[in-house]
């Protein structure tokens, strides 16, 4: 059930004025910001941990986010600043992790339960597209996440890894060329 | 600015790509759940400095009052003050009148 106070919250209420809220002790303005950027921060991880651990992993980002509030520069944006706190949590679980199967076992796993009437080709497609993001190193990966998947512009991309924006495009350069040649590898021309 | 293959690779990444699984319906409230307990944390340090730069500023100002404002001079202090003041003057006048005014005088007379 949705409490009234978040239910008559206005739509169009900025992350800013949500942010000044929490400050103040409301956490329903938490449950706003949850539902606005939680899509975007499960990708994210989804990316670069284990599907299995995924529910844990977006609840850690947003207890950190939490707790880190006091802290967050009110002249940033919000989105840059939990996405960068989802990049350390994937950072510091894939650290911890020790298990020996592969992103790409789960993901094969679970995908195809997500199909009613799967198509052939686009399942085919899909595991290519895994398969290419797998092939990836962990940085060109992200950045094709963030930037081609995520849509997150690239000083926005530049500000959630601490790199330059110059970094960003030369990353993206070489991550779109490794991943066209290994779909070309498998038969797909782009 | 994106080449036209680009573009192509990046709509063929969005319509392919997977779409992570559904997260637990209890998530968001567990979430929320987690961070009732724990309440914000208020950045006492910023408030703090006030009334410690206040505290300061007090102290600082009764120890420069005691230091540096003048104090009543002893009795004998005033009478070393004025043994002083009656040698230099009396120096004073003893000099003056060593000079030989006249001959100054004299002189310009001539």
């Amino acid at each position: 059930m949705v409490p009234i106070a978040f239910r008559d919250r206005p739509a169009d209420e900025t992350d800013h004025d949500l942010v000044q809220r929490c400050l103040q002790g409301d956490p329903q303005s938490f449950r706003h910001l949850y539902r606005r950027h939680q899509q975007r921060v499960r990708a994210i991880l989804y990316q670069r941990c284990d599907a299995a651990m995924l529910d844990d992993l977006v609840q850690e980002v947003f207890l950190r986010a939490w707790k880190g509030l006091p802290k967050f520069r009110q002249t940033a944006q919000f989105s840059t600043w939990l996405y960068r706190i989802a990049w350390n949590v994937a950072s510091d679980q894939r650290q911890a992790s020790a298990q020996g199967r592969t992103r790409m076992q789960v993901i094969t796993r679970h995908a195809p339960v997500q199909q009613d009437a799967p198509d052939v080709l686009k399942l085919h497609y899909q595991d290519l597209v895994q398969r290419g993001l797998a092939h990836l190193s962990d940085d060109h990966r992200t950045i094709l996440v963030l930037h081609d998947l995520e849509e997150i512009p690239q000083k926005e991309v530049a500000e959630v890894l601490g790199i330059p924006v110059g970094t960003v495009k030369s990353r993206l350069f070489h991550a779109r060329a490794a991943l066209r040649q290994f779909l070309q590898t498998e038969g797909v021309q782009l | 600015m994106n080449q036209p293959d680009d573009d192509q690779l990046v709509e063929f990444l969005r319509r392919y790509r997977s779409e992570p699984p559904s997260a637990s319906p209890d998530l968001e409230d567990r979430i929320l759940s987690a961070i009732a307990p724990a309440p914000i944390p208020i950045r006492r340090r910023e408030r703090a400095w006030f009334p410690a730069a206040i505290a300061a500023t007090l102290v600082a100002g009764l120890l420069g009052y005691h230091l540096w404002s003048p104090t009543t001079p002893t009795s004998a202090e005033l009478a070393s003050l004025e043994g002083f003041m009656q040698g230099t003057w009396q120096d004073t006048v003893n000099e003056s009148s060593d000079i030989d005014w006249t001959l100054i005088t004299d002189s310009n007379t001539r």
